[in-house]
């Protein structure tokens, strides 16, 4: 099972680098450009709890589709543990995007698995934003393949039924996304987004937003600890 | 179906994927968290100061078609006024680039416009009247900078004393109040090391550089200097004190000041390198006519340095605005009274070296390039009680093309002659970045019947 990962994972960069170098080229001029998760961090993250996160705004609640197929509202994912939220899709191909989010989790699991403080207190979320493709079957096919398979830390790989449960998520979460077309106007099975990871605490509040500029296990992993160390002072 | 492909979109390269690494911008100066255009904008929009005796003397958003493929290229198409005067000053567009958040000075109200749902006619989406009272007595909110789905708000001053003790604001996207970060004063450091004679907590501009985890601050002066009638400060020489002479190097992801910086005269604009090796940020201070390099050393501490006279400094040509190129090699300088702009050769950041200048019109301010840097803006107003007056006070927003030795005029727009008002701060729109086809009827004939035939 971890071979089978590793080799995943590892395939997933070689193809993201590929893309990087070559699929982008008529979108970006420089995108062989790898963000900083994909490497060491190029600074020290703050140490956990010298620093606030300031509530940003209530976390947005939906319909969505677990990869059984049954039907949840995303909030019975969130409250009982701190959540970290990502919107993705598997057919995404830039090195800086869904692939990135894919690898930095994969990376943070096996943290928040071996962490004293964090393990059993951490779900990770990664829910598709086109449902078209990713259907229960496709994001249960990726879980398969990034999970760790330790029971201390939840990775859930949801999608939604279409865009009528879709649209209202991540409108919620300013999530934007542009389909993106070939000359000829065939729809490429791309998306242009700009992306974004959400940090949740129990009383459903996003507390962090991440970009790819400061997408990092190290940063993540910080940031839940002082979380975690703001609810044990509360 | 074929959908017909409209040329900018394939001029337009949308950075809008995953990454928005420093890597990708239209204006050079632009938040690295932002989406980016690579090609061409289709529109500048200029948010300007309303002038009494001119047209409806409000405040407005204004819409410039910066297209050359529009039959209305070079014209106002859209004016969205606010209903009132405002001291309208800076403006900032958010990490989507769906909206653009513009400020008022004198009243402290932010205007955010809808840019997203037609990029050729802006709507006002929310108007944000407590900013004072939110943020716990900011006043004067400036720089609006894009972080990830928030916006940090630089303010100029306060509500105590109206001086230049301030802090920056930080809000969601869809405009909540989230945190008040002050600058750091020598009665409260807030854990910061003063590292030269002064911490005067006075704020200005701000800046990131994300590899490095490092945000800067620079100083200005309060509402009551920006507000006041310029000659009549000029004169007053208690007024002349309360000017910043101060920069702040913050530790980013923790919003904790770290180190106080000497730079004397009022630094204003920032401008920090691109390439992640870069490690140093300029900025130009407008009393003392200096460009100043901010830049980490092979220790990792962050110093300030003086590296090149602004003209004849005796002559106080009062550098306003800076814009960096992609290619960190040069920096566009607007020297406002003198009505000038000059381009540094920056290749040695501790060296800089003045190769080019030419004056724009009788007063300029901001400058705002293209990313390729051929296609460079200017506008002319400082502040409404610090513009020039009479035939001296032109209002114009112009464009001119850069040819890598010097500047081409290629159209203006007279801010007094369209009854407009004073043209401050330009940023760039494109249908593009929305997944919107430009309208075909907006393109001129050729280009109209090119659409038509695919």
């Amino acid at each position: 099972m971890k071979t089978n990962v590793i080799q995943t994972v590892t395939l997933l960069f070689a193809m993201v680098v590929f893309s990087s170098a070559y699929g982008h080229s008529a979108h970006s001029t420089r995108s062989e450009v790898l963000a900083p998760g994909w490497g060491i961090l190029n600074f020290e993250a703050p140490k956990p709890g010298t620093y606030q996160l300031p509530p940003i705004k209530a976390a947005a609640d939906g319909v969505v589709l677990r990869d059984d197929y049954s039907a949840a509202r995303l909030s019975d994912f969130m409250g009982d543990r701190l959540v970290l939220l990502s919107f993705i899709y598997t057919r995404c191909k830039d090195a800086n995007g869904c692939p990135l989010v894919n690898a930095v989790f994969y990376k943070l699991q096996d943290r928040i698995s071996d962490s004293k403080t964090l393990a059993n207190k951490v779900r990770m979320i990664s829910m598709s934003f086109d449902p078209e493709y990713d259907t229960p079957k496709v994001t249960k096919h990726l879980g398969e393949e990034l999970r760790n398979g330790r029971k201390n830390v939840e990775w859930e790989f949801l999608t939604t039924s279409g865009q009528n449960d879709l649209q209202p998520i991540l409108d919620d979460y300013g999530q934007f996304t542009i389909r993106e077309y070939d000359e000829s106007g065939n729809y490429t099975g791309d998306f242009a987004h700009l992306l974004r990871v959400f940090l949740i605490d129990e009383n459903l509040r996003i507390r962090n937003i991440y970009s790819a500029s400061f997408l990092h296990p190290d940063i993540l992993y910080n940031d839940l600890e002082t979380l975690l160390l703001e609810s044990s002072v509360n | 179906m074929k959908l017909p492909r409209l040329a900018q979109t394939m001029l337009i390269a949308i950075a809008m994927f995953g990454f928005t690494l420093p890597s990708y911008a239209d204006e050079t100066c632009m938040s690295p968290y932002m989406a980016k255009i690579a090609g061409q904008e289709d529109y500048v929009y200029v948010w300007t100061l309303g002038v009494e005796g001119v047209g409806d003397e409000q405040d407005k958003l204004v819409t410039i078609d910066a297209n050359p493929s529009s039959n209305t290229y070079g014209k106002v198409v859209n004016t969205l006024s606010v209903g009132g005067r405002n001291e309208a000053h800076h403006s900032g567009l958010s990490d989507d680039r769906r909206f653009l958040w513009a400020g008022g000075l004198d009243t402290s109200k932010i205007f955010v416009f809808d840019l997203a749902t037609d990029p050729r006619e802006p709507k006002l989406h929310k108007v944000i009247t407590d900013f004072v009272d939110a943020t716990g007595g900011l006043v004067g909110p400036h720089t609006f900078y894009a972080l990830e789905g928030r916006m940090m708000i630089t303010a100029l001053s306060n509500n105590a004393d109206h001086g230049g003790r301030t802090g920056m604001a930080e809000y969601s996207n869809d405009g909540s109040y989230i945190a008040t970060h002050w600058i750091p004063t020598d009665a409260d450091l807030r854990g910061a090391e003063k590292s030269g004679k002064i911490a005067d907590g006075y704020g200005y501009d701000v800046r990131v550089k994300a590899d490095r985890n490092i945000m800067l601050t620079s100083s200005f002066t309060g509402w009551s200097n920006y507000m006041m009638d310029f000659g009549q400060m000029l004169q007053d020489s208690a007024a002349m004190q309360r000017f910043g002479n101060t920069m702040v190097v913050w530790d980013m992801h923790s919003r904790k000041p770290l180190k106080v910086l000497d730079v004397p005269g009022a630094p204003l604009e920032i401008r920090c390198a691109w390439d992640p090796d870069h490690r140093y940020c300029f900025t130009s201070a407008a009393l003392t006519s200096q460009l100043w390099l901010i830049y980490e050393d092979d220790a990792g501490e962050w110093q300030a340095k003086a590296v090149a006279d602004i003209g004849v400094p005796a002559d106080i040509p009062l550098p306003v605005d800076i814009s960096i190129t992609a290619d960190d090699t040069g920096l566009w300088v607007d020297t406002f009274l003198d009505g000038k702009a000059r381009y540094f050769d920056i290749s040695d950041p501790f060296a800089p070296k003045q190769v080019y200048e030419t004056v724009i019109g009788s007063q300029i301010n901001m400058v705002s390039q293209s990313w390729d840097g051929k296609r460079v803006y200017f506008s002319s107003s400082l502040l409404g009680n610090w513009d020039k007056t009479g035939d001296a006070d032109e209002q114009f927003v112009k464009l001119y093309h850069w040819n890598g030795e010097k500047l081409e005029h290629k159209w203006t727009v007279d801010f007094y002659e369209e009854q407009l008002g004073r043209a401050h701060q330009m940023r760039f729109g494109a249908y593009a970045m929305y997944g919107m086809k430009r309208p075909v009827d907006t393109l001129n004939v050729a280009q109209s019947t090119v659409e038509q035939q695919q």
